[in-house]
C-alpha cells in the first residue's frame, strides 16, 4: 500500500517541513497541521466502514487521505519483496524489504509504505525532524571545518555525495533496576604518638539495595546502523516524542526494525547494568577500599516502545573512499571518523611533545638545574 | 753500562789471543762478574731504601693499593682487597687505594692523605695520575675517615659525591664492618667514575662554596640533601624528552579519539530520579586493626642532622702541589 500527501488545494505533493512541524506543500504554500489528521488507530476503526480508499485527491479536510488501506493481509507478508508504483507517475519504487518511507526516484514525490507501518510493525512514537536539508548540510561544513586533525581537502567540505534524511528504528526501553550489594569497606586514619606511627584501619559491613527506574533508554534496532555510531548521537530531546503518523515520513527515508525488544535487550540490559553500578558505587561513600563480596543486578523491562528517531547521513567523498557521517536529526550532533591528515597529527604531536619539553626544561631551569 | 762494556771489549780481546778455546770460560766469568756487580747494585738500593723509610719498602715492594699499617684486616682479607682493587681499578680507570694507621704524627687525616700521595704517586698506569686514597685513622682518640680523589677523580669523585659515599661507608664502619666498609667504598668508587651525569668538570678547588658546600638544607634535609642534580629525574634531557613524546602521544590520540564524536550521556541520564531510591543502605562497623611503626629515627642518619660530623674541609693542595677534592668524618 503505497501513501502520498497530495496538497488538498494543488493536488501537488505535500512533505514534512521540519521548521514549521507540519507537511508542507511547495507549490501553494499551504501547511497541514499532522496532529489534527487522522492516525492509524483511527483508520483501523473507519475502515471496517469504508469500503475502499479514495482515489480522490482530498476535497474535504480528513476525509480523503489516501491513507486507508485496503485489507490488513498485507502485514502477513512484510519479508516479501513487492513492488511499489509511485501514484503519481506510476514508476516503479526502489525499496528493500525494510524500507517503510522513500522518496520516487523519477518524480521525487515523498511515499509512505503504509502497509509496513502498521500492526505490530507501526512505530508508537516519532521524534521529527528539526534540522532540514539545507541546514544540515551547514552544520556539517561548519563541523568538517573545526576538525583539529583532519586533512584540508577535507575542511572544505565540498565533497559532500549525498545527504539522507532517515528515520531510524530504536526501540525506547523503560527499565527497572533492582540492585543488591554486600561489601567491606574501609576506612583508614594515621597518626603518630611518640616513636611510632599508627595505621587504624576501621572495616565495615556496607549493605545497599536500590531500585530503579530508568526511562527511555535507546537501542537501534537496525540492522544497517552502526550501534557505535548511533549510541554517540544520544541524547535525543524526548520532549518532541510525538504520537507516530505516517504524514512525518513524507519527503524522508524510514526504515523499519530489523529486531524486536526482545531481541535487543541483552544489549540494553549491558548498558543499563553498568548504569545501577556507576549508581551503587555512588551510594558508597567516604571509604578507602571497597570490596564486592556480591552483587545482585536484576533488570527488568517494564515497557519497550518502536520509535523512529531522526537521523541526518552524510555521505562524503574524500580520496575516492566513501566516508559515513551521522547527525542527529534533533539536535545537530555529528558523530563518525573523519579521516586523519598524517601531517596534522605530525604538527600537533610535534608542537604538545615541544610545549611539554619546553615547560620541563624551564621548570628544570628554575628549580635550579645545571 | 761502562763495565759491562769494558767486560765485552776484555772478552773479545781473550777472543783474539786465545782463540775460541777458551770461550766457556771467558763466557763465565763474564756472567760471574756481572751478577757481582747487580748483586752489589741491589744491596745499595736496599740500603738506600731502608734509609729511606720502611714505608718506601711497602711501596716499592710491588703495586700495592691496601696498605693496612693498623692491621685491621686479617691476611685473606687485604689479599681480597687487593683484589677488588685491582679489578676496580680496571673497571673505572682509576688507583683505588686504602690505607689505615693509628699514628698520623700530628698531622690532620687530610695532611695525610695528601703526604702519601705526594710520597708514592699513586695514578692509574700513571705517575700521580687518576687515584681515589681513603684513609681509617684508629687512633683511639681521633677516629676518623678520610676519602680524597686526584688526578680525573678530582671532578668524578668530587666532595658532594664523597659525601655519598661517606653515607654508605659510615654506618658500617661505625658497625666495625670494616672490610665490608671497604667493599663498598670500592664499588661506589667505579659507580662514581662511570657516572658522566653530574660531573663538575671546572676545578672543585678554590671554587667557593664548592670545599664545604652541603646544600641549602643541612638540618632537615630532603634527600637531595648533596645537590646530585642528576637525581632529579625532571633535569634529565633523555627523561624529558621521553615524557614529551609520551605527553604528545596521549594528545594527539585524545584528539583523534574524540574526532570521531563522543558519548555525552552518563549513567544518569535516563535515570528516572523521582522513581529510584535506596530502599536499604547499611553501614556496620565491624572491626578495628591497628597497626604500627616505628618513626624513622635520624640518630643514625647524616642526611638528617648530622653534617656536623664532618670535620675536614674537603678539597685542597698537598703540599707536593696536586690537587684534589676530599672529605672526612670522625666515628
Amino acid at each position: 500500500m503505497v501513501v502520498q500527501y497530495k496538497c488538498p488545494n494543488c493536488g501537488a505533493d505535500m512533505a514534512f517541513d521540519s521548521t514549521t512541524g507540519m507537511l508542507h506543500c511547495d507549490s501553494c504554500g499551504r501547511n497541514e497541521n499532522i496532529e489534527n489528521m487522522p492516525k492509524r488507530d483511527d483508520d483501523r476503526q473507519n475502515n471496517h466502514e469504508s469500503h475502499q480508499h479514495s482515489h480522490s485527491s482530498g476535497r474535504e479536510e480528513n476525509a480523503s487521505w489516501n491513507t486507508k488501506d485496503t485489507s490488513y493481509s498485507h502485514q502477513f507478508e512484510e519479508e516479501d519483496v513487492k513492488e511499489y508504483h509511485c501514484k503519481n507517475c506510476g514508476a516503479v519504487l526502489i525499496t528493500d524489504k525494510d524500507t517503510t518511507a522513500t522518496t520516487c526516484s523519477f518524480c521525487g514525490a515523498g511515499v509512505v509504505l503504509g502497509d509496513r507501518l502498521t500492526g505490530n510493525l507501526a512505530p508508537a512514537k516519532v521524534i521529527p525532524f528539526s534540522i532540514n536539508k539545507e541546514q544540515a548540510r551547514e552544520a556539517f561544513v561548519k563541523w568538517c571545518k573545526k576538525g583539529l586533525l583532519t586533512p584540508k581537502g577535507f575542511m572544505t567540505a565540498d565533497r559532500i555525495k549525498n545527504i539522507t534524511g532517515l528515520y531510524v528504528p530504536f526501540w525506547l526501553y523503560d527499565l527497572n533496576g533492582r540492585g543488591e550489594v554486600n561489601a567491606t569497606c574501609t576506612r583508614v586514619r594515621t597518626y603518630e604518638q611518640g616513636d611510632y606511627i599508627y595505621t587504624e584501619t576501621k572495616y565495615y559491613n556496607v549493605y545497599r539495595n536500590v531500585d530503579l527506574n530508568y526511562l527511555k533508554v535507546p537501542a537501534d534496532a537496525s540492522s544497517k546502523m552502526s550501534d557505535e555510531l548511533m549510541d554517540k548521537l544520544e541524547p535525543y530531546n524526548y520532549g518532541n516524542l510525538k504520537d507516530f503518523n505516517m504524514p512525518y515520513l513524507a519527503g524522508y527515508i524510514a526504515e523499519k526494525y530489523n529486531y524486536d525488544n526482545r531481541q535487543l535487550f541483552p544489549r540494553v540490559r549491558q548498558r543499563v547494568e553498568s548504569y545501577v553500578n556507576n549508581f551503587i558505587d555512588s551510594t558508597i561513600r567516604g571509604y578507602a577500599t571497597t570490596t564486592y563480596h556480591n552483587k545482585n543486578i536484576n533488570l527488568r523491562e517494564v515497557h519497550a516502545d518502536y520509535v523512529l528517531l531522526p537521523v541526518w547521513m552524510v555521505c562524503y567523498d574524500y580520496k575516492k573512499s566513501d566516508h559515513i557521517f551521522a547527525m542527529n536529526g534533533q539536535t545537530g550532533k555529528i558523530v563518525g571518523k573523519p579521516p586523519l591528515s598524517i601531517g596534522k597529527i605530525a604538527a600537533w604531536f610535534g608542537g604538545i611533545s615541544g610545549a611539554a619539553f619546553i615547560i620541563m626544561q624551564i621548570l628544570s631551569l628554575v628549580s635550579g638545574g645545571f | 753500562m761502562r763495565i759491562n762494556n769494558k767486560l765485552i771489549m776484555m772478552s773479545l780481546k781473550h777472543k783474539v789471543s786465545s782463540n775460541t778455546l777458551d770461550k766457556s770460560e771467558n763466557q763465565e766469568s763474564y756472567r760471574k762478574s756481572n751478577l757481582m756487580k747487580r748483586s752489589f747494585l741491589f744491596l745499595l738500593l736496599f740500603t738506600l731504601i731502608a734509609a729511606f723509610g720502611n714505608r718506601t719498602v711497602l711501596a716499592a715492594s710491588e703495586d700495592r693499593k691496601v696498605f693496612d699499617y693498623y692491621g685491621l684486616f686479617s691476611e685473606k682479607e687485604v689479599n681480597k682487597l687487593e683484589e677488588l682493587s685491582k679489578k676496580y681499578s680496571e673497571e673505572g680507570k682509576v688507583d683505588i687505594v686504602v690505607i689505615t694507621t693509628d699514628d698520623l704524627s700530628g698531622r690532620s687525616r687530610q695532611e695525610y692523605l695528601e703526604d702519601c700521595y705526594d710520597e708514592y704517586g699513586f695514578g692509574y698506569e700513571k705517575e700521580f695520575g687518576t687515584a681515589v686514597l681513603l684513609l681509617l685513622n684508629m687512633d683511639p682518640g681521633d677516629r676518623g675517615i678520610e676519602i680524597q680523589g686526584y688526578g680525573d677523580a678530582e671532578h668524578y669523585i668530587h666532595n658532594d659525591r664523597i659525601e655519598h659515599i661517606l653515607d654508605d661507608v659510615f654506618p658500617l664502619l661505625k658497625d666495625e664492618e670494616y672490610y665490608k666498609a671497604m667493599e663498598a667504598y670500592m664499588k661506589q668508587v667505579v659507580y662514581y667514575m662511570n657516572e658522566e651525569k653530574g660531573v663538575n668538570t671546572s676545578p672543585v678547588v678554590g671554587e667557593k662554596g664548592s670545599g664545604n658546600y652541603y646544600g641549602e638544607a643541612s638540618v632537615d634535609g630532603p634527600s637531595n640533601y648533596y645537590e646530585e642534580k642528576e637525581e632529579n629525574i625532571l633535569n634529565n634531557v633523555l627523561a624529558q624528552l621521553g615524557i614529551s613524546v609520551v605527553i604528545g602521544v596521549i594528545g594527539v590520540g585524545i584528539m583523534a579519539y574524540h574526532s570521531s564524536g563522543r558519548v555525552t550521556v552518563t549513567s544518569r541520564t535516563y535515570l528516572d530520579e523521582q522513581n529510584s531510591r535506596v530502599i536499604a543502605s547499611r553501614d556496620d562497623y565491624i572491626r578495628t586493626t591497628t597497626t604500627r611503626v616505628r618513626k624513622p629515627s635520624n640518630d643514625n642518619n647524616n642526611r638528617g642532622g648530622g653534617g656536623g660530623i664532618r670535620s675536614s674541609g674537603g678539597g685542597g693542595v698537598s703540599s707536593g702541589g696536586h690537587s684534589h677534592s676530599g672529605g672526612g668524618r670522625s666515628f
